[in-house]
């Protein structure tokens, strides 16, 4: 866990990191307009609505006021100022540095990491406690914001500082032991936690279904996971004919192959792979979406903000 | 046979290693970066190498490189010249016993091919079963087509009998074949088909008795005597001439046989004659006539002479059918004798030298010769090489692109610096 205050000034680093802030406030301004606001039913000091009580109601719930005016059983109910925690968990391996076949798409990373700033700059307007967990190299880096003045600036230098390398742990715990730590970090500090929100920014190729079974551990503690699924246009068109060498991004493997013989085969198994994807958990505490690389980012977020406003 | 007019024309082939080479040397494949292999792994279908996958297009190439070379050297096609052959020839009818059939399996011996003397010169398969030919069919022109078929230094071996009446015609002079005959006595078939030869016997007045003699014999062979019409045979007995309608047109007159003339001086001498198996005293005789030997005396000069003129055959007879010059006349066997002799159904089976029954030799270095079958030209194939050229070329284009079109990729992703 990294716990370090803001990295020693770097001029282009700084660069990078200014360019992502504004990258994400407009990300976030442009997936905004037009959103209303959330409005999440339950207890709380400020009146929102009664709502006539059902069989499975806690009876305590029972505004015993009202029922004493109404002879009628009522819940009360008000807007919640509910603290999510949120986890942004991104993915820095070497198949992140893919870019796709047009050069005006950016590299996976590129993307990912503006998504992942934004989120962090939503979760700091909102005044939920966040953290960052990048995972390359086969390790997690984790970046816990508890207790810091500027959690927002102190996320974009690790974004600003990031570059893919190396695979993803092939020991599944690291993640969830990261987690695990940083949430004993934030411990009683800050607002109080209702709920987990673990974002998982990756373009989901895995060895031995690592992501699977570090996404299990997830799911056993009750998190709520969001999947943007980074998709590069090349890969679900896979526009090549004839003879290519295949390289693998983190291993260096190279394969020849006869392109234009194996492309339906590929469409195919590219289209199943996102089914399963977006099935993995089978609940609704499992939100899939495939971000393409030439698609504009703002509008990924603004469909993640509007299933988020369903939820 | 194939042959360049500019024999430097081979290095030119050395060109086709050149697409070879090149089709060898492998050149990088566009490379396209991908997040997993899992998805191509679980779908395991190597792609061909280039070499099997291209191997048209360096055939295409290599043709290509191959025709214009040939081209450029000179491609000329010559026909193949046959070797000389070496045959022996067996005259249908022919019994092969003794020392003949030694001397004939020596021959195969050495290499020579048995073929029958028949024609189309079949070859021989069996020897008592020859082809349905005559017996007495001309053997010249025969001789003289194998001589047209066969290439220049050939040989062959003829087996058979010299009979005259195999030879008819003039004796023809080959260029290429160089024949030798080989003399198997035979018995001749049969003849019983009633004779048609016409015969007339002219002769001075001391030769009376023995044209006496001839008539008789004459008679005995069943030949007709005629005077008015004109003869096939004539017997001219003495210094006497034939009469103007005989030799009016002279083609009609087959045969001529003359016995000792008069002027001649005369040899008094005990020496035998060998007709048809038997021996006659030959007490006087002259000198042999001029032509080719046919029959010897006992001491080994020439009795019976043959010279031609025209088409008709001259026989001299180097004695008198009389009882003073030989017994022979006086015997039995004189019609028989003169039947072997004549054979009036057109057959004469005397014997003529073998080195007589061969054709004249003249090889081809003869001056003045002339094939009869000159070989066919060299043919020019550099045309055809240019056209095979342009259309490989062609097939060579149009199947490139095809192949450059499905190699086409979109490049690649480049890492961000």
């Amino acid at each position: 866990m990294d716990a370090t205050p803001i990295p020693p000034r770097d001029a282009p680093l700084l660069a990078v990191a200014e360019q992502l802030t504004l990258i994400a406030r407009r990300l976030v301004a442009g997936a905004l307009a037009g959103l209303h606001a959330s409005l999440h039913p339950g207890r709380s000091d400020e009146f929102s609505q009664y709502r006539a009580y059902q069989p499975g109601d806690e009876p305590r719930q029972i505004d015993w006021k009202l029922f004493a005016r109404s002879d009628r059983y009522f819940l009360r109910e008000s807007d919640v100022d509910a603290h999510v925690a949120v986890a942004l968990i991104l993915d820095a391996t070497g198949s992140m540095e893919h870019r796709g076949s047009s050069a005006h798409e950016p590299r996976k990373l590129d993307g990912a990491r503006a998504m992942a700033a934004a989120f962090a700059l939503i979760a700091q307007n909102q005044g939920d406690p966040f953290e960052l967990h990048t995972v390359g190299g086969g390790e997690v880096g984790s970046l816990s914001t508890a207790g810091c003045r500027e959690p927002f600036r102190r996320v974009i230098h690790r974004l600003a500082s990031l570059e893919p390398r190396g695979r993803w742990p092939a020991d599944p715990t690291h993640l969830a032991r990261a987690l695990h730590q940083t949430r004993n970090s934030r411990g009683s500090a800050g607002p109080a936690v209702t709920r987990q929100l673990t974002v998982l920014l990756t373009d989901g190729h895995e060895h031995d279904d690592e992501i699977r079974a570090a996404l299990a551990s997830l799911r056993a503690r009750r998190h709520e996971v969001l999947f943007l699924h980074f998709i590069a246009r090349d890969e679900c068109e896979f526009p090549y004919q004839g003879p290519v060498l295949l390289e693998e991004w983190e291993t260096g493997r190279t394969l020849e192959w006869e392109a234009s013989a194996v492309q339906q085969h590929l469409l195919n198994a590219g289209q199943s792979s996102r089914q399963a994807w977006s099935r993995a958990w089978g609940d609704s505490n499992f939100d899939y979406l495939p971000v393409f690389s030439d698609q504009p980012l703002e509008r990924c977020l603004r469909t993640v903000l509007r299933r988020r406003m369903r939820h | 046979m194939v042959q360049l007019l500019q024999p430097l024309g081979w290095l030119a082939l050395g060109a086709v290693a050149v697409p070879i080479l090149i089709h060898l040397w492998r050149r990088p494949l566009p490379v396209v970066r991908v997040g997993s292999l899992r998805p191509f792994l679980a779908h395991r279908r190597p792609s061909r190498s280039r070499w099997v996958r291209e191997w048209p297009l360096l055939l295409l190439r290599c043709a290509l490189l191959i025709a214009l070379a040939l081209a450029f050297a000179g491609l000329v096609w010559t026909p193949r010249t046959p070797s000389p052959a070496r045959w022996c020839l067996l005259l249908p009818g022919t019994n092969l016993r003794e020392n003949h059939l030694n001397e004939w399996q020596e021959r195969l011996a050495q290499g020579f091919e048995p073929r029958w003397l028949a024609p189309g010169f079949p070859k021989v398969v069996n020897r008592e079963s020859s082809p349905e030919v005559s017996v007495e069919a001309p053997v010249w022109p025969l001789l003289s087509e194998v001589d047209r078929t066969l290439v220049p230094g050939s040989e062959a071996w003829v087996f058979g009998p010299t009979w005259r009446s195999l030879f008819q015609g003039n004796r023809p002079t080959v260029s290429r074949l160089r024949v030798q005959w080989h003399d198997v006595p035979t018995t001749p078939p049969a003849v019983s088909e009633p004779s048609s030869v016409r015969a007339g016997v002219v002769h001075s007045a001391d030769r009376m008795l023995d044209a006496d003699s001839v008539r008789a014999a004459l008679e005995a062979m069943g030949v007709a005597l005629v005077t008015h019409e004109v003869p096939s045979l004539v017997f001219q007995l003495g210094a006497v001439p034939l009469p103007a309608s005989w030799t009016e047109p002279a083609s009609q007159l087959v045969q001529v046989i003359r016995d000792a003339p008069e002027s001649a001086e005369i040899l008094v001498e005990d020496r035998r004659i060998d007709v048809d198996g038997e021996t006659f005293a030959l007490r006087q005789r002259v000198a042999a006539g001029p032509g080719v030997p046919i029959f010897r005396d006992s001491h080994g000069d020439p009795w019976l002479t043959e010279e031609r003129q025209g088409s008709a055959v001259l026989w001299n007879v180097a004695f008198r059918f009389h009882p003073d010059w030989t017994d022979w006349p006086l015997e039995a066997s004189f019609p028989r004798g003169w039947r072997r002799l004549l054979e009036p159904d057109g057959r004469n089976t005397a014997p003529i030298a073998p080195e007589q029954a061969a054709p004249r030799f003249e090889p081809d270095s003869a001056p003045g010769f002339q094939s009869s079958t000159p070989r066919p030209p060299p043919r020019d194939l550099r045309a055809g090489c240019w056209l095979v050229g342009a259309a490989l070329f062609l097939v060579e284009r149009l199947l490139s692109a095809w192949v450059g079109r499905n190699r086409t990729t979109t490049p690649t992703a480049s890492p961000a610096s």
